[in-house]
């Protein structure tokens, strides 16, 4: 039996601006168990980035609730974000430190001892073939490469569950290739994955279950054959494209 | 709840060695910034001013009142660089889903800002005195006080400096608010002129002038150099400082919170 790991209750997330309420968030209630990959998936504004960075607590719901072991993550978020690491759609490393400080001030952050904070360093830097750019400043990096490093960041302190939201988005296809096997390996090592993406196949590819979100509701969630079988189709993109036209209809 | 505040105090100081690391690499050209501009003004202040009818004393008044307006002009480049980060790369971002509470990820720009802001003006006095010699005396100089007005100053700055990034919609208004709000501000605040020469001349707008924090920065720091004679009691301007320094503070942090939305 699948052990849950947090559970997302009734999330709901309103932008405010002067003449308009947006609901990026409406009413989002989601399971997501430990060890497996989620993928979230959906067209540009469905909810998929807003979703998984009130997930990684960088902003909070307008209404709703994160449960972890029954009690809300934000009696105690700190704790909570200890477990949690966020890679970002696009690269926030800091442009002025080599790629290696950048990966040892995250682990300090996180309170790791110099000595466990190098042997991190050193682990993660060889899992994601970063040996040669240690000293190179990110932005000196290919989007590829600096898409690696913001994972190994997002992993530097062990946790537990990783958000990464769209990490494939404008990659070459041999680029992308290759981070599905770090992600792949993230899952093998235990580690819970929530991955945003509008790639189909990827999301086909490297998904336990699927959770297609339309305007900030979730429209579907499974295991992709299980979304195909129901709707009988061969492929998620199918799937995918018949739901969209479903709603284009109404 | 003792662990937690260590736990707490160990992240705040690694996120301020990362600003340190990176200002490293920095400061020499703030130093020569200083180097450049600061005599040009003394100088000017000093040798041609007078000529005008000003006092001989004027540069060294002039020069004492600089180690502020120094670091309050740096409030320029932070929040630029603070601003197009929010808008652009937004690495503050990362900071904003660390295991701390994201008002100390905010103090702690308000410290570093005030580090990065007092470290190059500290060279302004030995570069007056050399310029000035006997112009510009010390007899009166107090180094307590000195220090008193130079780390609160400081971190007057550094508060400021959260209140003006957070009322910065994007680049585009930097400079608006840098013409419309702060040179006013620092025009008014004491930069030319001792708050009792004000008070003399135009009673009622010197009493306007007390709501702006700059006249008690520029005042306390011409007093812990050149003696209390002529200004505004040293304490009274500490307390004012340490009012405005919370206040812009509280306000920065407040809006900021609401601007990048943050737990």
């Amino acid at each position: 039996m699948l052990e849950k790991l947090i559970e997302i209750k009734s999330l709901k997330k309103y932008y405010q601006t002067k003449n308009k309420t947006t609901k990026a968030l409406n009413n989002v209630s989601l399971d997501i168990y430990k060890g497996e990959i989620i993928g979230l998936l959906g067209v540009n504004g469905a909810g998929k980035t807003t979703l998984s960075t009130i997930i990684a607590t960088l902003h909070p719901p307008t209404e709703g609730d994160i449960l972890l072991n029954d009690e809300s993550i934000y009696k105690n978020i700190n704790s909570f974000r200890r477990m949690i690491g966020l890679c970002p759609q696009s690269s926030n490393l800091i442009t002025d430190l080599t790629v290696k400080q950048n990966l040892l001030f995250t682990a300090r952050y996180y309170g790791l001892s110099k000595q466990e904070t190098e042997q991190r360093v050193q682990e993660l830097v060889k899992k994601f073939g970063l040996q040669k750019y240690v000293t190179s400043k990110p932005d000196t990096l290919s989007g590829g490469y600096q898409h690696r490093v913001l994972i190994a960041r997002a992993l530097m302190h062990n946790p537990q569950l990783v958000v990464l939201d769209e990490p494939t988005v404008g990659l070459d296809p041999h680029i992308r290739h290759q981070l599905w096997e770090n992600i792949r390996d993230l899952k093998k090592s235990g580690i819970t994955v929530i991955l945003t993406t509008h790639y189909l196949d990827e999301a086909e590819i490297l998904s336990d279950r699927i959770c297609i979100l339309d305007k900030g509701k979730i429209k579907l969630i499974g295991t992709p054959e299980s979304l195909k079988k129901t709707h009988n189709k061969n492929k998620l993109e199918d799937v995918f494209l018949k739901l969209m036209n479903e709603e284009t209809e109404q | 709840m003792k662990s937690k505040i260590k736990t707490y105090a160990k992240t705040f100081f690694h996120l301020l060695k990362t600003d340190m690391t990176i200002y490293k690499d920095v400061i020499g050209s703030d130093i020569i910034d200083i180097m450049v501009w600061t005599p040009t003004m003394i100088l000017v202040a000093s040798y041609i001013l007078p000529q005008l009818g000003l006092t001989p004393e004027y540069g060294a008044f002039f020069a004492s009142g600089l180690i502020f307006s120094a670091g309050y002009w740096h409030i320029w480049s932070i929040a630029t660089n603070f601003v197009a980060d929010i808008n652009g790369s937004k690495t503050i971002n990362h900071n904003l889903t660390l295991p701390i509470p994201n008002s100390l990820v905010l103090i702690k720009q308000i410290i570093s800002s005030a580090i990065q802001s007092g470290l190059p003006t500290l060279i302004i006095l030995p570069i007056g005195k050399l310029l000035l010699l006997n112009r510009f005396p010390l007899t009166n100089f107090s180094f307590f006080k000195f220090a008193v007005i130079f780390i609160f100053s400081n971190l007057f700055v550094g508060a400021f400096s959260m209140f003006i990034v957070s009322i910065i919609k994007d680049m585009n208004h930097t400079n608006q608010i840098g013409v419309r709000f702060m040179f006013p501000l620092w025009f008014l605040g004491g930069s030319q002129f001792s708050w009792l020469t004000l008070h003399k001349f135009v009673p009622k707008v010197s009493y306007v002038a007390l709501a702006n924090p700059l006249i008690y920065a520029h005042e306390a720091s011409r007093v812990a150099i050149l003696g209390q004679k002529g200004y505004i009691p040293f304490w009274t301007c500490i307390g004012m400082l340490l009012l405005f320094t919370f206040l812009f503070g509280w306000l920065g942090i407040r809006k900021m919170k609401k601007r990048l939305d943050y737990v």
